[in-house]
């Protein structure tokens, strides 16, 4: 690995600008990921995961823009991160896996194709060569019968199929950062597998950096060797998986692993999480988490950021940490 | 435990266009046998298109059967079901958002079915759909509220308050947590077992989330390509599952233990099955990381070990209890 991350999120601020106001979405999220690794963000629906991955791909939403915090990203492999500027797409070096493989792909082209107008637009290289290197791609995320499958248009693949062929588009452009946003969630758990086999395999042979959002704290657990979890707009706690996810701070964190029933753990009644998030209008500089929280203290009301997540020792926002009771 | 429900031999095709001219049907549910008994909660597992959603439709009587029946109390079900059969089995879907009436107010939206099916005399409406709120866990705040102002949450908690509405003796939940965060989805599947307790109620429970099955159900049927190719008590199937592909659901389900480093699960390859194209033998046989030239010869008998039930030439093949 080299010395310097892939990518660094630094302070990113995100806002929607509505009525002349702007709402603050998205609240000092700063994180950094190196060759190799994978950064896993978890979090309920709203909490901001996709927003953070959308705001690092310059992909954010008409009326939502970035309005504080840098994001840089090495322009090559061993050089040191640039700041990419607001309202740019990050272009070159990243590339992004939704969660819904029918809106990276093309429904008129051929899947075949489509990788192959890619490939040509990256690395100016010949008709044939650029065919070459789709069926090439295609047959690396386990398409059976690749050339066969080149002239296939994506409604004719199967959910699995057009998500393999959703990820070899993504590697065509030779990112060194992939952000995968629940690239999973649609599908079914044994193809969830497949695809979570995948990703890791690609990560690893390339030396991909990854970060991989998901609501599913198991699928987290699986593929991350670091670990965000977003509350509120905000990283509240992050550190190495297995720290996290093993020996929690926050409580937050320590009821969401919770409330998720397991194979393996003890049956009896689910343990849900009462009340729900705040809305972005409500949020305040106070702990986010306060209300739902069993563990709060008056210094909950005080100040609380979020965690600067730029390396990845283990630290959690919360004041009242569960290690120190 | 009586028995309350039982599905007999049921069949239900669907015509598809095969060509410009041509109609085939596609057998979606093929000839399946299923008892629930009274106050139980059963876990129906598959991947999507194995024909689940299909069969708890036709349970509910809203997918024809082509063939087979089944049998409310001991009673067959006509095909056309009376108001008063219609009443004692409902059932919610994973989108509460598009199930419920976007104009009408929760209270209106319970309303309707009680004056529809006349469960309560007129002026008793507001009491009873107080009552049935409450029941859900939902207050006086909500009852006033649009769909659209409530969370997915409380949506799904006035989903099951209109299906309780008309006093059903069994409810099926077609995914109905599947669209909910896992913070929240705990919360409606006590208020599913605090129902059974309190009302005897009977629940097919349909889900891809094993976890939840295991921590929800009483016992679990696990379908493939229309059949069910395993069934019996939670603990059983899920300590020493019978079928290979019961095997393959459970090693593919993410785990704590099971971290990266090449202990990653593995899925399944090859396509996905169609009911387009049913292969002969074992359905699963294609698949199957453990078939031999029988299984694609001769359909799988079946085969029991106390309350389990299992479909496969090799079941319980290594007659080793599986481990986690």
């Amino acid at each position: 690995m080299s010395a310097h991350p892939l990518l660094e999120v630094d302070g990113l601020r995100v806002a929607v600008r509505r009525d002349g106001t702007a709402l603050t979405v998205l609240d000092g999220v700063s994180f950094a990921v190196g060759a190799g690794q994978c950064l896993g963000i978890v979090g309920e629906s709203g909490c901001g995961k996709s927003l953070t991955l959308r705001a690092a791909m310059g992909l954010l939403p008409p009326g939502i823009e970035r309005t504080g915090g840098e994001i840089r990203l090495s322009p090559r492999a061993g050089a040191a991160p640039c700041a990419v500027p607001p309202g740019q797409a990050a272009g070159r070096g990243l590339a992004m896996v939704f969660q819904d493989s029918h809106a990276s792909l093309d429904p008129t082209a051929r899947v075949g194709a489509f990788i192959a107008d890619i490939v040509r637009r990256r690395t100016a290289t010949s008709r044939a060569a650029a065919r070459r290197r789709a069926v090439e791609l295609l047959a690396s995320v386990g398409v059976p019968d690749p050339a066969l499958r080149f002239g296939s248009y994506p409604h004719e693949l199967s959910g699995g199929m057009r998500q393999r062929v959703a990820i070899a588009l993504a590697l065509a452009t030779d990112p060194r950062v992939l952000l995968c946003d629940e690239p999973t969630t649609a599908l079914d758990v044994t193809l969830q597998a497949e695809i979570l086999r995948l990703l890791d395999a690609a990560r690893a042979d390339r030396g991909l950096g990854m970060v991989f959002v998901s609501h599913d704290i198991a699928v987290i657990r699986q593929i991350a060797d670091v670990v965000a979890v977003m509350y509120a707009g905000q990283i509240i706690e992050m550190g190495p998986a297995p720290d996290v996810l093993d020996r929690p701070r926050h409580p937050y964190t320590r009821a969401l692993i919770d409330a998720v029933p397991t194979l393996d753990g003890p049956i009896g009644r689910f343990r849900p999480i009462a009340g729900s998030p705040p809305a972005p209008a409500d949020y305040t500089p106070a702990c986010r988490f306060m209300t739902r929280c069993a563990h709060h203290v008056a210094a909950c009301s005080g100040p609380v950021p979020g965690v600067d997540g730029l390396d990845s020792r283990h630290r959690s926002s919360c004041v009242n940490t569960l290690e120190a009771r | 435990m009586s028995e309350l429900v039982r599905v007999e031999g049921l069949v239900v095709d669907f015509p598809v266009r095969a060509g410009l001219l041509r109609q085939r049907r596609v057998r979606a549910v093929d000839a399946i046998d299923l008892r629930l008994g009274r106050g139980e909660i059963r876990g129906l597992v598959g991947e999507s298109g194995c024909g689940k959603s299909t069969l708890a439709r036709a349970i509910v009587g809203l997918a024809p059967p082509s063939a087979g029946r089944v049998l409310l109390d001991g009673v067959p079900v006509p095909a056309r079901r009376p108001p008063g059969m219609r009443r004692r089995i409902q059932m919610i879907y994973q989108d509460p958002g598009s199930s419920l009436d976007p104009r009408r107010t929760v209270s209106q939206t319970l309303a309707e079915p009680l004056r529809r099916h006349r469960t309560v005399p007129a002026e008793r409406i507001g009491h009873r759909t107080r009552e049935l709120l409450e029941m859900v866990g939902l207050g006086e705040r909500q009852a006033h509220a649009l769909p659209r102002e409530l969370s997915g949450g409380q949506r799904q908690r006035v989903a099951i308050a209109r299906a309780l509405a008309v006093e059903p003796e069994v409810l099926v939940a077609d995914e109905a947590v599947a669209a909910l965060d896992a913070s929240v989805a705990g919360a409606v599947l006590n208020l599913l077992s605090d129902l059974r307790e309190r009302l005897g109620l009977t629940v097919l429970f349909i889900s891809h989330d094993l976890a939840t099955v295991r921590g929800l159900c009483d016992r679990i049927a696990v379908m493939y390509l229309g059949t069910i190719v395993e069934e019996g008590p939670v603990a059983e199937v899920f300590a020493r599952p019978g079928h290979p592909y019961t095997r393959v659901l459970l090693d593919a389900v993410p785990s704590r233990d099971r971290r990266r480093s090449g202990a990653m699960a593995r899925g399944l390859e090859g396509e996905p099955p169609s009911p387009l194209r049913v292969p002969p033998g074992c359905r699963f046989h294609p698949r199957c990381p453990q078939a031999a030239e029988r299984c694609g010869e001769s359909d799988p008998p079946e085969d029991r070990r106390d309350g389990q039930r299992v479909w496969c030439h090799f079941s319980w093949r290594d007659g080793q209890p599986y481990e986690l």
